[in-house]
């Protein structure tokens, strides 16, 4: 059942990243790079718990703050650009 | 915790997971399949709402009472806000641009 989870979790991140580099539109792009950020997290997070390596959970904490907001601040920035 | 007890909240953490994931693909499957971006927006949402909270929700079962239970619920109350945050501003940065009617290659 992990195996499940973790093979769709997989799935998910390589049609996510194939994706990300075949769209041509930056606002599919910055989309599809959040959907990876998110996905990412939820991977670190399963392998820190499955792996009982704890350490990488607040690996996922910080990736996660960064990700989301540095995703933030390139839309605000990319908003007020003219 | 019994052995009982933890079969059931293997069992349970493992359908939560298996949801989330679920969710996960179904997301990227809508990103892939939909026409236009407003759509795709959509499809991405659901992930970011329901797909890696329920994943995390299940590692959350899974891991009983103690300091990573909290570390995930941070994690999960971070991702819950941060996640429609930025779709909510791509999607008024999208409308924006185009009601101002500039040229931009959103739609494939």
């Amino acid at each position: 059942m992990i195996a499940v989870v973790c093979y769709l979790l997989i799935l998910c991140i390589l049609i996510g990243t194939i994706y990300l580099l075949a769209a041509k539109s930056i606002f599919i792009k910055i989309l599809t790079f959040g959907y990876l950020n998110n996905i990412i997290i939820a991977f670190i997070s399963l392998y820190a718990l499955f792996t009982n390596n704890f350490s990488y959970l607040d690996v996922a904490l910080i990736y996660a703050i960064l990700a989301q907001v540095s995703t933030i601040i390139i839309v605000k920035y990319m908003r007020g650009r003219k | 915790m019994s052995e009982l007890s933890f079969d059931i909240a293997f069992t349970i953490a493992m359908i939560l997971m298996l949801l989330g994931a679920f969710f996960s693909l179904s997301a990227v499957i809508g990103l892939v399949r939909f026409p236009d971006f407003l759509t795709k927006i959509h499809a991405v949402s659901v992930s970011d709402s329901l797909g890696v909270p329920l994943i995390l929700l299940g590692l959350m079962v899974l891991s009983g009472f103690n300091l990573i239970t909290l570390k995930l619920f941070i994690l999960i109350i971070l991702i819950f806000i941060t996640g429609p945050m930025v779709v909510m501003e791509l999607g008024n940065y999208y409308v924006t641009k185009q009601t101002d009617g500039a040229d931009d290659d959103a739609d494939e």
